[in-house]
């Protein structure tokens, strides 16, 4: 009988989880559909490129495991269930089943960035995951705290530090005693990272204070939404002015997620619970004017409808698509040469031709050494960095525009032989004139 | 003062504004270069229906979103009259912003002869008067809007003004997108009543609220591509740097004071000072809020000079009645009964002089001469790429229905920066071969040149002029050249 094996309560909450997981696990499928590969992401190309010599313990970890599509699939999925799982646990009161459990689900799987971070394998996804296990254990004062923050640490070492430094002044705030265990983890990774990974030790490159990178309306895939903006913004302002102080901890974490990237899912994550619960009061709030009520709930449903939708819609036709793997053999493989190609695509270039890539120099960046110089300069950094191939993609396909002129020149210039044109990419060799 | 006897005053006032406006602007004799986007746009809507959002002509073809409601507007009154819809529409915007004004000062001070007054002040303020029409006819509608949408937040508790509120908002945010503005000026509001420990309204929250979050995500809607390409920069960076360069130096204290007016910046940051300082009030804390974003707007180039310069205006016009009330509460205090008529009288003599003698001097609004127009259309040109000055750029795909070079509608435009200098090499360079690359570059098949143009870059004859390639086939005030070489 299911009634005594599972309460119908159960029964809900598992439906409802298992839909959201489906959700998550639906749209790398749609990318397949459209005949476009299922991995894209930049980072996880970057991880491939890295497993013979990996130089952090996420591309060590990576190198047993690439070998394997059907585990590669299964990671990110597996950890979006897994950090879904600890959402719920971590919401859950009084052991029992709630709405604003839902809401959060619901708001943090829909999430753009909670999307893009497990539609490959990530440093993101993972980090999630870790992160939110370390924020459950530690709540609970379970021993399991200590592997997981080490865990955190030597994935990335900031982000178990920031955590590390809130758990410690959250343990002053509560008056918890035993805080001694915050130091294991922080001790262990320490060596730990010395010994094996001392490059890794400090990614300053997570840093950014740019709003391109933190906002998705910017452009930026793993960024804030309006509607977390808006709405999580606005629930977390009203928890801290009813003067509940341990809400400065979260705020604090938020802020600190605004400028470091591995943090940012685990922000989102909060305020996607800050705006459950916002929403769940304005479901019961009495508005002066009944319309402007539902008004209101029908716009803000809206505004988070559209950025999901907004993002889904992008994702699956997002480079590279199938167009991009057909272009990328057409070049023939050459260790004396390299090709020259806009930054955002280096690690797929470098994966699928196994060549070295040239993106700019500290001077000046691929958009630069395309539309701007001159043509002989163009022609000498072609010499200099043994350029065999020049790929132009979407990217600069969008600046270009105008500056036809160079297409035009590799079209009608002897030099170059075109050998790939797609509609969002080109692909020209470049023929010295001396050979 | 009896509600008849402002009735009758505001009428006037209505009138001689309505004649002064039309004086300033019949003075020049042109059509304004903003002018001519809003007659494609009409006549697009006329006949498709829809406005043009998928411009072939404009930057040589390029992708457009804008906010339509203020070209579905002339669209109508296009019915009354197409060839003078944008002044027709001017006016009745005008006249409107004036009544409205005179309805709102009544709410907030509840006294008729200090309506009169700021409606009086209004009138005579030059830059309310000559901006409405150097300021683009989205933007005039947008202040009229504006001023409805504080009138009915003022009155939101009551019964009915939460719908009209809501139907204002959207009116405007469908006008232009800088009714985001109007967000930061309700969340400063927000921020002065915390400051002032007075209490945040139900109905004021639940209406900033809403007003937000629907002003951000239809803009978002809108642009989101846009802001997806161009990031953060998308506000300065589409405009060209030349542009924003002259935009800063052109903004200084003299200008100010004098666009702004005298009188109505001196009470308007006096009741700015007593409401923050000294006595607390509800409606003129929201009107100082407003006044401060708009300043800042303006400092930081949010808003073009004028209309910028406008919307400061506005506020500290509405400001100015809580300073004539304060300083009138300063003289009963000392018991100077007498004084309040002398400074409205000597206040009024003052308006009316500096406005008269600005009503003189100051340069009517720059445009195109009627047979240029006509002149220009008369012209049967085919497949052809038309470079001008910028401001010209409407003037010549209006006019010859033909591709051109560049226009002052930046968002989503190829370019424009590099246009603009590309656009300079043509007019300054001295070497032929540098202006044929650019004509090359963008397959440019025409140049126009007006006596604006050879004013605006300071030089009676263009190098490129002197070379028979360049064949004048157009010869009236301006000069259009064929390209033959």
């Amino acid at each position: 009988m299911l009634t005594k094996t599972f309460s119908q309560e159960r029964v809900i909450q598992i439906s409802i989880f298992a839909l959201l997981v489906l959700l998550v696990a639906l749209l790398p499928q749609l990318r397949v559909l459209q005949g476009n590969p299922l991995i894209f992401s930049e980072e996880t190309y970057g991880l491939y490129n890295s497993v013979f010599s990996p130089t952090s313990f996420f591309e060590y970890i990576f190198s047993y495991v690439y070998s394997s599509s059907f585990v590669l699939v299964l990671l990110p999925i597996l950890f979006a269930v897994l950090s879904l799982f600890f959402i719920f646990l971590l919401l859950k009161t009084d052991n029992s089943f709630n709405l604003k459990m839902i809401i959060t689900g619901v708001v943090v799987s829909l999430t753009p960035a909670f999307l893009y971070a497990h539609l490959s394998l990530s440093l993101s996804s993972i980090l999630l995951l870790v992160s939110l296990a370390s924020v459950f254990f530690f709540l609970k004062k379970s021993f399991w705290q200590v592997p997981f923050l080490t865990l955190l640490f030597l994935l990335d070492f900031i982000s178990g530090l920031i955590l590390t430094i809130l758990f410690f002044f959250y343990s002053q705030f509560v008056e918890r005693k035993k805080v001694w265990c915050l130091f294991f983890p922080v001790t262990i990774s320490t060596v730990l990272l010395f010994l094996f990974f001392p490059q890794s030790f400090f990614s300053s490159s997570f840093f950014s204070l740019s709003p391109d990178t933190m906002f998705s309306f910017f452009g930026a895939l793993s960024g804030f939404t309006l509607f977390l903006l808006v709405l999580g913004g606005a629930g977390l302002v009203y928890y801290l002015l009813s003067s509940q102080r341990v809400h400065f901890f979260l705020l604090a974490f938020v802020l600190i997620s605004f400028v470091y990237f591995p943090l940012r899912l685990l922000g989102i994550v909060i305020l996607a619970g800050y705006s459950a619960v916002l929403f769940l009061k304005l479901l019961t709030y009495s508005f002066s004017n009944e319309f402007v009520g539902q008004l209101s709930l029908f716009l803000i449903v809206c505004v988070f409808l559209f950025s999901t939708v907004w993002f889904v819609n992008s994702v699956v036709d997002m480079e590279p698509s199938r167009e991009y793997i057909q272009g990328m053999d057409s070049i023939f493989y050459n260790d004396s040469l390299s090709i020259l190609v806009h930054e955002d695509l280096v690690e797929f270039v470098t994966y699928q031709t196994g060549m070295e890539t040239f993106s700019g120099d500290d001077q000046a960046d691929f958009s630069a050494f395309i539309l701007y110089r001159s043509y002989s300069q163009f022609q000498e950094l072609l010499e200099s960095e043994s350029i065999g191939y020049v790929v132009i993609d979407r990217f600069v396909l969008n600046e270009i525009q105008l500056h036809e002129g160079i297409l035009f020149l590799m079209d009608n210039n002897r030099n170059f032989q075109r050998v790939f044109a797609g509609d969002t990419l080109f692909i020209y060799r470049y023929l010295p004139a001396f050979s | 003062m009896k509600r008849k006897t402002a009735y009758f005053f505001l009428f006037f006032l209505i009138i001689l504004s309505l004649g002064s406006y039309a004086f300033f602007f019949s003075s020049a004799d042109v059509i304004p270069f903003d002018d001519f986007f809003t007659f494609r746009q009409v006549d697009q809507i006329s006949s498709q229906g829809v406005p043009l959002l998928f411009d072939t002509l404009s930057y040589q073809g390029r992708f457009h979103p804008f906010t339509p409601f203020y070209f579905y507007l002339a669209t109508i009154i296009s019915l009354i009259s197409s060839t003078y819809v944008v002044l027709l529409l001017s006016l009745l915007l005008f006249a409107g912003f004036l009544l409205v004004l005179f309805f709102f000062v009544q709410r907030i001070y509840r006294r008729y002869w200090l309506s009169i007054f700021i409606v009086f002040l209004a009138s005579t303020t030059i830059l309310l008067v000559g901006s409405f029409s150097l300021i683009s006819g989205e933007l005039q509608l947008f202040f009229l809007l504006y001023l409805l949408l504080l009138f009915s937040f003022s009155r939101i508790s009551e019964k009915g003004h939460f719908t009209k509120f809501l139907f204002i908002l959207i009116l405007a945010t469908f006008t232009t997108p800088f009714s985001l503005i109007v967000i930061l000026g309700f969340i400063l509001y927000l921020v002065l009543l915390a400051l002032e420990r007075m209490q945040i309204r139900k109905e004021e929250l639940e209406a900033i609220g809403f007003a937000s979050l629907f002003i951000l995500w239809y803009h978002l809607i809108i642009y989101k591509n846009f802001l997806v390409l161009s990031g953060t920069q998308f506000i300065w960076d589409s405009i060209p740097r030349e542009l924003l360069a002259d935009f800063f130096t052109s903004l200084s204290l003299p200008l100010l004071i004098q666009s702004l007016g005298f009188i109505p910046l001196f009470l308007g940051l006096y009741g700015m000072y007593d409401v923050l300082f000294v006595k607390r009030n509800r409606y003129v804390l929201l009107l100082t809020s407003f006044a401060f974003i708009s300043g800042a707007s303006l400092l930081i180039g949010l808003l073009p000079l004028y209309a910028g310069l406008t919307f400061v205006s506005i506020n500290l016009l509405l400001l100015s009645g809580y300073g004539v009330t304060r300083l009138f509460s300063f003289f009963s205090y000392f018991s100077l009964p007498w004084a309040k008529n002398a400074f409205l009288i000597t206040v009024s003599f003052f308006a009316i002089s500096f406005f008269l003698i600005q009503l003189v001097t100051v340069e009517p609004p720059q445009g195109i001469d009627r047979e240029e127009l006509l002149a220009v259309q008369n012209l049967s040109l085919d497949q052809a790429v038309i470079l001008s000055h910028i401001q010209e750029g409407h003037f010549l795909s209006f006019s010859t229905s033909q591709q051109t070079f560049f226009d002052q509608r930046f968002v989503f435009a190829n370019t424009p920066q590099q246009r603009f200098e590309d656009a300079r090499t043509v007019f300054q360079s001295q070497s032929l071969s540098r202006i044929l690359e650019v004509v090359e570059r963008y397959g440019i098949t025409h140049i126009y040149i007006s006596l604006y143009t050879r004013e605006l870059y300071g030089q009676e004859e263009f190098f490129f002029e002197s070379f028979e390639c360049f064949y004048p086939i157009l010869e009236s005030q301006a000069i259009l050249y064929e390209i033959q070489c």
